[in-house]
């Protein structure tokens, strides 16, 4: 199947400084693709890259199987995307998307639909610079979804963003993948990654470390669990001795890494033969943001 | 064709309401009504005027006042055209609308040039029509005697063309520094030095010589439009606007 996005091999340079080194991203149809990395990874220069904002060599760029550079203004019809939170400050809400139809010819009723779908039907008439942070970044979802295009591309949509604005903006994520359309974002908010993505990149030094389904990227990486003991070398000798990855963090405290292959089980069958007193076990969860740090100190 | 069109349009809805586009229009109302509220108010100890109302009375303090103030105007309303997309990161949704970037920086050079005209135009028959007023209410003035209409056209053309290479000049500076005082600054140092050079024989090679052409030309009744200031501003033109295409390209965003 064709992806809906995809990146063969490619690179950026800012200042002779690489920032993107061949970047092979692989985002397929109806995804949602949550792009991370620390700041100054590349996140954004990757985003300016697939729309065009930043000059991507010839065959580096595909979307829907199309490459970019040739096809540039026929992709764009079907492309939409929030890279920071521009607008007119000028006009209000309504005249800014208006300003958006005059080229797509969307229609007035579609204005009205998505000022309704973001929530600024209400204070349509109102002036940009009136909008509180949150509603600037709906204006903008709005203006980036006028077109209904198939693949909306966002730059951290959630930044800046209170709990109930980063709510709003999950849901709206989560409504547009049920009908059909591509998600590309990139953010440093993990939990709502976690909450909301299908699949994810993490770049790190211009390198893609990771790119695959979320559900495979929380099982692959191993779990994590520290004992809290009165004897820890014992401990760690028979987990070592077991093929067990431990080592001893602190005068009480063992840490001890599962793989694919050791179960909890074991390591709790295991324990139970160690000649030492146990005080406390902590299990840490795979989340994104263990496992993103993980991959990342490796690197 | 389509896409320009459609572009043109949403240039329009922007520009709007956009104060520096509003200056070139309310300023010389503003001008106008002054000098016309003098003239009513000085007719008082005249019985025949001798001379050329158009010239002495109107003419000259209001034109005057256009090339003083016109390029300092159009540096503040071609910043304020760069600014509504620098400033909040605007050329980001430009650049990636569905149209090519040649077509959206040709849009809007097409806007200043036609903001330019009608505020040139605007400005003509504002001067036209308080002579006519004039002719009308207060005829020991003789305005009516005086057809001074080819000698103003050919000053506004000649001003049109000058202030539409000032324009570009100006874009250009102001894509180049992004920053308001930079540009607005050269516009208004450029005018004062300008006008101090005046006598200077070859100021018509000096950007901002726009004062220089009245001094010269208007006060000598000139009905030419090619006159070297003009030619050397259709040349600048060509230049400024080669150099704003250049700089809007491959701005930053």
């Amino acid at each position: 199947m064709t992806n809906a996005i995809e990146t063969r091999k490619l690179v950026w340079a800012y200042q002779k400084q690489k920032v993107l080194n061949g970047i092979d991203l692989q985002v397929p149809k109806g995804a949602i693709y949550g792009y991370l990395g620390r700041n100054g990874a590349g996140k954004t220069s990757t985003i300016k890259l697939l729309m065009g904002l930043l000059p991507a060599k010839r065959n580096s760029v595909y979307f829907e199987g199309k490459e970019f550079v040739a096809n540039r203004e026929q992709i764009l019809q079907k492309v939409g995307s929030l890279i920071g939170d521009p607008a007119y400050y000028n006009l209000s809400a309504k005249e800014n998307l208006q300003v958006l139809d005059d080229i797509y010819h969307c229609g007035k009723r579609r204005i009205m639909e998505m000022l309704e779908i973001t929530g600024l039907a209400d204070d349509k008439d109102k002036k940009v610079p009136k909008f509180s942070t949150g509603m600037k970044q709906r204006l903008g979802i709005a203006m980036a979804l006028l077109h209904d295009p198939d693949v909306i591309i966002l730059d951290e949509p959630m930044n800046g963003l209170d709990p109930e604005g980063i709510y709003e903006i999950r849901e709206l994520l989560l409504k547009l993948k049920e009908v059909g359309k591509t998600i590309f974002f990139s953010s440093h908010i993990l939990d709502e990654m976690e909450k909301i993505c299908t699949h994810v990149g993490i770049l790190e030094r211009g390198q893609l470390i990771y790119q695959g389904t979320l559900t495979a990227l929380l099982k692959d990486v191993p779990k994590q669990v520290t004992v809290l003991c009165e004897s820890p070398e014992t401990v760690c000798s028979l987990f070592t001795g077991q093929q067990f990855d431990a080592y001893v963090e602190q005068s009480n405290k063992v840490s001890v890494r599962l793989n694919q292959s050791q179960s909890f089980g074991d390591f709790i069958r295991l324990l139970a033969k160690a000649d030492t007193t146990v005080y406390n076990i902590e299990s840490n969860n795979s989340s994104l943001e263990n496992i993103y740090l993980n991959l990342t100190s490796n690197v | 064709m389509k896409s320009m069109i459609d572009l043109l349009q949403s240039e329009h809805l922007k520009i709007r309401k956009n104060w520096g586009v509003w200056l070139l229009f309310i300023v010389p109302v503003v001008i106008t009504l002054i000098i016309d509220i003098n003239i009513a108010m000085s007719h008082s100890g005249i019985t025949n005027f001798q001379g050329n109302p158009w010239m002495s009375k109107l003419g000259q303090p209001l034109l005057l006042m256009y090339v003083l103030l016109f390029p300092m105007m159009i540096a503040l309303c071609v910043h304020s055209l760069f600014d509504l997309e620098y400033s909040r990161m605007n050329f980001k949704r430009l650049y990636v609308l569905p149209v090519s970037k040649r077509m959206i920086i040709w849009a809007k050079f097409i806007v200043v040039v036609e903001i330019l005209g009608l505020s040139t135009l605007f400005a003509y028959w504002l001067l036209m029509l308080s002579g006519n007023f004039f002719a009308s209410t207060l005829p020991k003035y003789h305005f009516g005697d005086f057809d001074m209409n080819p000698v103003f056209t050919a000053f506004f053309v000649r001003m049109f063309i000058i202030c539409l290479s000032v324009a570009f000049l100006q874009y250009a500076l102001s894509s180049l520094f992004c920053k308001f005082s930079v540009p607005v600054g050269i516009a208004c140092v450029g005018t004062v030095i300008a006008l101090i050079a005046s006598p200077w024989k070859y100021i018509y090679i000096f950007p901002y010589n726009l004062i220089a052409n009245y001094m010269k030309d208007f006060t000598s009744e000139s009905v030419a439009i090619l006159t070297p200031s003009v030619i050397v501003a259709l040349l600048y033109l060509v230049v400024f606007g080669a150099a704003t295409y250049l700089f809007l390209s491959r701005i930053k965003v």
